[in-house]
């Protein structure tokens, strides 16, 4: 999550939020166990914007061993984090007060600060919960509840813009569901100056520490009794002119049943530290490359285009408008040598933007200012099935970390 | 002229620390941010508070003085022929504390700034009179770069900085 990008520049055009119900294309509802309804609308009710370009599904919070839960809609579905973190005040007092703290040796309870590359940071308990979704369940697994009103001020070493509601994230929360299994992994186990993982003992603000791997945020899914190593995402093609609303399929596991088959997909393995792999442009060779369905736009560095929409434009200012529209024929490659063809069009959003009442776009780009970066966000998601697999965990096609497509 | 202000200010700050010393641990040197904009040896305070280890690097148009974090992100501070810190660049699997790097001046302009370009959580660009700002990533890779318009030698470019 250091991941999910929303283009708020792009997104204050509409009011309401909610997403408009129009027809929008289905690659069918999530009758299946291992499956939930992933839709790409315009977000939750009651916030000032409509997101484009973000994939939300429904969790099931329950305190600990109990059936005291809550279903929560809207949790925007991240490939390029880890973990589930919700945004304040979407569980209601009964269940967020029965989520049993995580602690460390001395009882004093963890918090985590998760800074962002634009400056902003999440700030929020770490807390234990049962997940449900679908008839898959992550018992007892560590999530982040942002915004709690027993949380201490901002700490040293986490300073920046501070997202905690729903209006700030766009969502109730996030799904992270990629590669990783920790969202910080051996060095906020061993490294007690983490500036990530902080205790608070009562009264006496927070500082921080090292947090063993079992009590950090995890991937929900490496939770799983089953269907375990990792997700695939379906969502249905879209035409370029954009849809009000898309419905596809957030599958668990890769190769562990009939309807998450690898099939023809090409494994493209992940480097272990970074997740990233290499995409060609013809001879040009960008060795950032990432697949992220927590971005809502293609990043393509400024040696692809560098033609911004104008500044004054409010729907689309932060995107590219390209003059002409260009396709790229780009080629992902694994660390593990595997191609795989990734066909791009990128076109001015402006006259896709101009009703308001669109959500879901294949071809909308944003100026990524890593000239070695290329980020395939959700606009290539649309008619393509993309598989994300968890570092370490065995699928049919190898272990993880990779992704498939 | 320039040269001279250097030594003149270099100066300033050793007489200051003595006199802390001297005085005890009251009137120690507050200052606990670095490094952008500021002298040279506030990188070794940049070291000291993200538990780096430190190498320099010297080059015709400036030294970088280049902190690796035990993240195993990097931070290359960029020193000029005025002994300032035109520049810093990171890159690597966490952000660094960008207050430290950035000293909370800067980083408050960071955020107030309006943007030339800006996606929530995932990058920001921001390129205003006395500071400009890349900053992307995500997950487990982080890079970005600052500078002081105002102090960047003039031969330096800004694909320099990384």
């Amino acid at each position: 999550m250091r991941h999910l990008a929303m283009l708020l520049a792009a997104l204050i055009a509409s009011c309401g939020g909610g997403g408009p119900p129009g027809p929008g294309t289905s690659v069918g509802t999530s009758t299946a166990a291992n499956a939930v309804t992933m839709i790409v609308d315009g977000g939750p009710a009651g916030i000032p914007f409509n997101n484009i370009d973000a994939g939300f599904v429904s969790v099931t919070v329950c305190a600990p061993g109990t059936n005291n839960c809550q279903t929560i809609d809207h949790i925007m579905v991240d490939t390029n984090s880890t973990g589930l973190r919700l945004a304040q005040g979407v569980l209601n007092a009964g269940v967020a007060n029965a989520l049993t703290p995580q602690r460390d040796v001395s009882a004093s309870p963890l918090a985590e600060c998760l800074r962002f590359a634009d400056g902003s940071l999440f700030w929020g308990w770490l807390r234990l919960a049962d997940l449900k979704m679908s008839a898959e369940q992550a018992l007892s697994t560590t999530i982040q509840l942002l915004g709690d009103p027993t949380l201490p001020a901002l700490p040293a070493g986490c300073a920046g813009t501070l997202q905690s509601t729903v209006a700030d994230i766009g969502a109730n929360g996030v799904l992270g569901v990629g590669n990783f299994i920790h969202d910080c992994g051996s060095f906020c186990a061993t490294n007690s100056a983490n500036g990530q993982y902080y205790r608070c003992p009562a009264g006496s603000g927070c500082n921080s520490t090292s947090v063993p791997l079992a009590q950090q945020v995890v991937h929900p899914v490496s939770r799983f009794a089953q269907d375990n190593n990792g997700v695939l995402i379906q969502l249905p093609a879209v035409l370029p002119t954009g849809a009000p609303s898309a419905a596809g399929l957030l599958v668990f596991g890769i190769g562990t049943q009939a309807n998450n088959a690898l099939g023809s997909a090409r494994v493209l393995t992940v480097d272990p530290v970074f997740g990233l792999f290499t995409i060609f442009n013809g001879s040009t060779t960008y060795t950032n490359g990432s697949l992220d369905s927590g971005s809502n736009v293609f990043w393509l560095p400024s040696s692809i285009n560098n033609q911004l929409c104008p500044a004054s434009d409010p729907t689309a200012a932060g995107f590219l408008c390209p003059s002409p529209a260009f396709a790229l024929t780009l080629t992902a490659a694994g660390q593990n040598g595997t191609m795989a063809s990734a066909p791009i069009s990128v076109v001015d959003p402006r006259p896709l933007f101009s009703s308001g009442m669109l959500t879901a776009f294949n071809n909308i780009a944003a100026p990524n200012p890593d000239p070695n970066g290329l980020t395939l966000g959700l606009p290539f998601f649309f008619g393509r099935n993309i598989f994300t697999a968890i570092e370490g965990a065995a699928t049919p096609a190898g272990s993880g970390p990779y992704v498939a497509f | 002229m320039e040269r001279r202000g250097r030594k003149d200010r270099r100066q300033g700050a050793v007489a200051f620390i003595s006199l802390a010393l001297a005085l005890g641990s009251a009137l120690a040197p507050t200052f606990t941010y670095a490094a952008l904009g500021r002298e040279a040896e506030s990188t070794d305070v940049d070291q000291k508070m993200l538990h780096a280890r430190k190498g320099v690097r010297p080059g015709a148009e400036f030294t970088v003085h280049e902190l690796t974090l035990p993240s195993g992100t990097v931070v290359r501070e960029f020193i000029g022929p005025d002994g300032r810190v035109f520049a810093v660049a990171w890159r690597g699997p966490t952000l660094p504390d960008l207050k430290q790097i950035f000293g909370d001046d800067n980083l408050q302009a960071f955020l107030s700034t309006p943007p030339e370009e800006r996606s929530a959580r995932k990058s920001r660009t921001v390129r205003g009179q006395d500071l400009v700002v890349h900053s992307t990533g995500s997950a487990r890779f982080f890079t970005g770069f600052a500078y002081k318009p105002s102090l960047k030698p003039r031969a330096v470019r800004e694909e320099d900085i990384r």
